[in-house]
This record gives C-alpha cells, sequence and structure tokens, in this order.
C-alpha cells in the first residue's frame, strides 16, 4: 500500500526551467570553480530547453553526463576504485510531462527516481522497497524519501549500511553501474489508487552523475571540507540601502558565525559567502512569500528556486514568509527545501537550493542560522533524525531515534500515530519528549524536526559522514 | 562559536516555558512550544483544533507579547486564525493595523480573513489594503480580501490594482487569480 508524506524538504520543480543545455560531457578537473560575479545576474533567459546548466567543474570531483532517457530505459556507467560516493542528478526533459499524479485523491508530485540501481549485476536500490515504501530504513543500501518533481539527486552513501561499506572498503563499490530510469507517473499503474489526471506524454530525463573521489583508501570520505554560500534576498528587508546585498552581508555576520559553529562540528567550515540582491520583479512577482504546500514544478518553492546560479554553493533564498495556505490552512514554517539531497553543483533547477525566513534574523540570529543549517543539512542528505508523529526517522544508526509508542508522555491528550488506524491530529513528538533518555534521543540534534531550547545543533558521526560526501562539500 | 554556546544563545532566544497548573496543561503548553518550533513541517488545521479549549488563550498571549520571538508570534496568529476563540479575532485586528514586522502583520491580515464573516472583512481590511504603507501588506491585504471577502470586494481590488505603481501591480497577481477563481 502506498504510504508517503513525512520527510519535509523536498518539494518540486518548475515548468519551464533556466538555461541552456549544452553538452556536459564529464571529465574531471582539477580546477576550482571561479568565484562567483559580484552582482546577480538571472540565470536565464528561459529557452525552450528544461535543463539547467551542466555542473562547474570542482576539484575531486568528476561529472560525467549520461544523455537523455525515457522511463524504462537503462543507462549505465562506470564507477571507478577509490570513488567516495555517487550522486545521481535527473533533470526533466519533456516539456509536457507530468507535473503531478493523484494518490487517494491527493495531488503527490511527480517525482523522478530510478526504478532500480544495480552494480555489476547486484540489485542495490528498488523503487517500491526503498523509496515509495520503504520499511525501516536503517537497513536499506540506498534509501531515497523526498519530493523532487522534474529535478532530483540521489547521493550514495546515505543509509548506515552503505555508509560501513564504503569505509571499511575505501569507497563505495567499483564497476558497472545501471539505473532504469523511471517517476511517480511512470509507477503509477502499479501503486494502489494511482491516477494521472491526463494522458501526459513519458518522461524523458538527462542524467548526470558526480563522482567524487576518495580522500584516501584508509579514509574515503575526508575528516573536514568546505562549503560555499550564496544568499538570495526575496525580502525586502534591506532594500531602502544604498547597496542591499553589502547591507544584507553585514546584517548576516552574527547568523553566519553561528551557522559556521554548527558546521565545525562536523568538520565542515564556511568557504566563500556571497549575497544577491534579487530583482525587483522578482521580488513583486513573490511579494515576500513562498507558498509551502504547492510542489508541483510550476509552483512557488520551484520557480523561486530557478534563480540559483550556476556554481558548486548551497543556495539559500531569504524570504519574509513561507506560509501554507491550501484548503484547510495549516501554520507557516521558517524552512524549506527542493529535495533530499539537493543537485549539487548545478544552478538554475527547481531544486537548486532552499529558503529560509528572516523573520527572527534581528532578534536571534543564531536561530536563523540553525534553520538554515538545517536546510542545507537536508540538501547535503540528511533527513529529520525524528519526524514529528515519532513513526519516521532517518535512515542511519548513529542518530538517536524518538519513537512515540515509548517517548509521548503518559496521560498525553494525542495519540500516537500508527499504521493501522489513522489518527488526524497525533501527538507531535518534542524536544523535551526526546530528549529524556538514551531511549528517547535526538531533540537536541540538528535535523531534529523542531528547534527548541532542546536545540543544541548536534550532528552525529555518520550524519558528518553523509554531509562530506555530498559534491557541494570540497 | 562552541555549540554549547549556540545553545544557550538559542535557549535564551526562545525562553523558558512558563510553568504551568497542571500536567495538562503543561504538555498542552509543549505541544503548542513544538508547533511553533516546527522548521519546515507545516501544522495542519486539523492538529491546531484538536488542541482544545485550552490553547486559544494561550496563543493570543504568545501573539501579543513583543517580548516574544516575531516567527513564534506570526505562527501564534496564524493559529488563532485556525482555532478561533473568543480574543482571536481581536488580537488579529490589533496585529494587522500595527506597523510591526512584514511577516507578523500579514498573519494577522490573513487571520483575520478566516475569522471574520465576509460582511465584516471588507471594512476591516480596506483600510489596510489602502492606506498601508507597504506595497506589500497592501498586497496581502488585497489578496485576502479577494479569497474571504464578499464576491464585490474584487471590485474594490481591481480597482487597487489600478491605483498601484506600475511595479507594484504584479505583487497583486495572487489577488487578482483569487478573483478569476470566484
Amino acid at each position: 500500500m502506498y504510504r508517503r508524506n513525512p520527510p519535509r524538504g523536498a518539494r518540486a520543480s518548475s515548468a519551464v526551467l533556466a538555461a541552456v543545455l549544452s553538452a556536459c560531457g564529464g571529465g574531471s578537473s582539477s580546477s576550482l570553480p571561479p568565484p562567483p560575479p559580484p552582482a546577480y545576474t538571472p540565470p536565464g533567459p528561459q529557452t525552450s530547453s528544461l535543463l539547467a546548466a551542466p555542473p562547474v567543474p570542482v576539484a575531486g570531483l568528476t561529472a560525467v553526463h549520461l544523455g537523455t532517457f525515457s522511463v524504462n530505459q537503462s543507462a549505465t556507467f562506470q564507477v571507478p576504485a577509490n570513488t567516495a560516493s555517487v550522486t545521481i542528478v535527473q533533470q526533466q526533459a519533456v516539456p509536457k510531462g507530468a507535473q503531478t499524479i493523484q494518490i487517494e485523491g491527493t495531488t503527490v508530485p511527480n517525482t523522478v527516481f530510478p526504478h532500480s540501481i544495480s552494480v555489476n549485476g547486484q540489485q542495490i536500490f528498488d523503487v517500491y522497497a526503498d523509496a515509495i515504501n520503504p520499511g525501516t530504513p536503517t537497513g536499506l543500501q540506498v534509501y531515497y524519501f523526498t519530493d523532487a518533481a522534474w529535478a532530483g539527486a540521489m547521493t550514495i552513501p546515505n543509509t548506515a549500511p552503505m555508509l560501513q561499506s564504503v569505509l571499511s572498503s575505501g569507497g563505495v563499490p567499483s564497476g558497472t553501474w545501471k539505473l532504469v530510469v523511471s517517476d511517480f507517473a511512470n509507477e503509477c499503474p502499479g501503486i494502489q489508487a494511482c491516477t494521472t489526471v491526463y494522458a501526459y506524454p513519458a518522461s524523458a530525463y538527462d542524467i548526470t552523475v558526480l563522482l567524487k573521489t576518495a580522500a584516501s583508501p584508509a579514509a574515503p570520505i575526508s575528516a573536514s571540507g568546505k562549503v560555499d554560500l550564496a544568499f538570495y534576498l526575496l525580502t525586502e528587508e534591506w532594500d531602502g540601502q544604498p547597496d542591499p546585498a553589502a547591507a544584507a552581508k553585514a546584517a548576516l555576520a552574527p547568523m553566519l558565525s553561528s551557522f559556521g559553529s554548527i558546521y565545525a562540528s562536523a568538520g565542515i567550515s564556511l568557504g566563500n559567502v556571497n549575497v544577491y540582491n534579487l530583482p525587483a520583479s522578482v521580488k513583486a512577482k513573490f511579494n515576500g512569500a513562498v507558498n509551502a504546500d504547492d510542489s508541483s514544478p510550476s509552483g512557488d518553492l520551484a520557480q523561486l528556486l530557478t534563480n540559483a546560479l550556476p556554481g558548486n554553493q548551497m543556495n539559500l533564498f531569504l524570504v519574509d514568509r513561507i506560509p501554507s495556505s491550501s484548503n484547510p490552512s495549516g501554520t507557516t514554517t521558517v524552512g524549506l527545501d527542493g529535495t533530499i539531497p539537493g543537485p549539487a553543483t548545478f544552478g538554475g533547477t527547481v531544486q537548486s537550493g532552499a529558503i529560509v525566513s528572516v523573520v527572527d534574523l534581528a532578534a536571534a540570529p543564531s536561530r536563523v542560522a540553525y534553520i538554515a543549517a538545517h536546510e542545507t543539512g537536508h540538501f547535503l542528505g540528511l533527513y529529520h533524525t525524528t519526524e514529528a508523529d515519532g513513526t519516521w526517522f532517518d535512515p542511519l544508526t548513529g542518530t538517536p531515534q524518538c519513537p512515540c509508542s515509548s517517548c509521548r508522555p503518559a496521560g498525553a491528550a494525542q495519540a500516537c500515530q500508527n499504521s493501522s488506524n489513522s489518527v488526524s491530529a497525533p501527538y507531535a513528538m518534542t524536544g523535551y519528549d526526546c530528549t529524556r533518555s538514551a531511549s528517547c534521543g535526538g531533540g537536541d540534534h540538528l535535523m531534529f524536526w523542531v528547534i527548541s531550547s532542546q536545540s543544541a545543533g548536534t550532528i552525529s558521526a555518520d550524519e558528518g559522514q553523509v554531509m562530506r560526501a555530498n559534491p557541494l562539500v570540497y | 562559536m562552541p555549540i554549547a554556546i549556540v545553545s544557550a544563545l538559542l535557549a535564551a532566544a526562545l525562553g523558558a516555558a512558563t510553568p504551568s497548573a497542571t500536567p495538562a496543561d503543561e504538555q498542552l503548553r509543549q505541544q503548542i512550544d513544538a508547533y511553533l518550533g516546527s522548521i519546515d513541517t507545516p501544522i495542519p488545521a486539523a492538529r491546531w483544533k484538536a488542541l482544545g479549549a485550552g490553547a486559544p488563550a494561550i496563543l493570543a498571549a504568545i501573539a501579543r507579547d513583543a517580548r516574544e520571538l516575531p516567527s513564534r508570534r506570526t505562527k501564534a496568529v496564524e493559529a488563532l486564525g485556525v482555532v478561533g476563540g473568543g480574543e482571536a479575532a481581536q488580537v488579529a485586528r490589533e496585529l494587522s493595523g500595527k506597523d510591526a514586522s512584514f511577516a507578523l502583520r500579514a498573519a494577522a491580515v490573513e487571520a483575520l480573513g478566516r475569522l471574520l464573516p465576509p460582511s465584516e472583512l471588507e471594512a476591516a481590511l480596506a483600510p489596510v489594503m489602502k492606506g498601508a504603507a507597504q506595497a506589500r501588506v497592501r498586497a496581502v491585504a488585497a489578496e485576502t480580501l479577494a479569497r474571504h471577502g464578499p464576491k464585490d470586494a474584487c471590485a474594490t481590488v481591481r480597482a487597487q490594482v489600478d491605483a498601484e505603481a506600475p511595479n507594484d501591480r504584479a505583487r497583486y497577481h495572487r489577488a487578482l487569480t483569487a478573483c478569476e477563481k470566484r
């Protein structure tokens, strides 16, 4: 039976993407990317191509462009020994492909994922077992659970077993990797109560594989690294200043200090930080708000993220509000990311970054830092350690879990969510509940679903390895 | 800056929970704090409504308290728009009329859209739509009127669009889209 909804983060893609497809023919580069331009230049103009610009060269990273494949076609590529991670980036190449599907009456983004992945003939990923309806994610070789319509990325390793294999073997399995291209619309006939509203043409995806070279055979995932940040001002907070980007950069300094402290515990330092003021036309279009509910490729978030510049940086869009305007409406969030993980090194896709509310920046820059670090954690491949319901956890074993069934306070008014009897308003696990004992933990972690007085920005050792295995960290 | 300091700063920013009279009250407050502290998980209306009769007073106090974090006040007034309660409309009116942060004011305007009957909404929001200093606030009021006001409020919304400077008219596309759907 179809089961989906917990992990937030992943949100959809856009109707018409930025930039021109050029042959991004693979190969590695030994030079670092050039510094970003000093002023923001929109990635457009939009063209008939749906595809974002190819990745920029990054030291230690080999980009292999496989070409465009229709769903159900196979794509193969070679992974050499001593490769720390493999990232598969897929982008929709069919302009009229399905943006969403319907499952049990609910609109679901048409997420792209491989139907299967095998290495030298041995299967390591199956879409039903590892993505659509995963059981216990900590036992999987590969885990993929995110909304990723029209553009998606999958970085391996991202689970406890695969991390262990990488660390003991000096890298991910080498040899011939084969993936079968698919998406939700393609899998729909095999999913109960799944429909597509129209007879959309079958999707085809442009695929690029990013191979990250191992730091050393003994320690394939580097113990340290840097991440570059790019902030984009959708907020009009600094628009009255002579140089809004410069004023914002000064105002962001305390926040960046906190951000850096949080990531330092994972061995990651902040590299280049740039701030770009988005054009007035973009600001007027969004009026400071990004609707959190529209996961379609033409939704607010996806459209905003297409403004991300090419380059290997974390793109963080600073906004005033992230309302939930579905019917019946809920309440706003203070962050939201495109997909888990994000398409590192690709700017201008419908998933190229995350958004962060600046509403608390003046009063509590450390809180905004926490949110930005959390959303960047999603982009780097991290899931919530425990989701709100306390029934869904990340695929790592080094992060404490906080199951509702054993950690909910006795006498709580709300019941725990359960698979056999869906509760419309289940108990939500709090920071307090999840810092009480060794068996009820994770409430202090950066990737816990809530920021609370128990939040300490904790990043576990295996979370740090997943982060540093991502191409974004250099 | 060590993590311990980050943690301490966060704790100070978040404030300590006020002790409540009963365990049930304390649990309610902790659920509300969790909802208000959600990072990227929207809290659906059903969850707010299930908190029961004690929630509106706590939310109203948070929304009104200028010492609270703006994000908590913003979410609290939004939640009042969902759960209602005796003070809800008054709190939303107060915050929609003040030049507080844009986010808080916008949330209050939208809460009024859920709390007031259409017949009262135009009187409450037309002054905001026409008189707020910031174009972005005016546009939020217009969108709320377009969604929740009486049908003929769309004529007022369209007139406001015509009165705006050309560069600001794009802010009204959500309002105009809502009017087209009515």
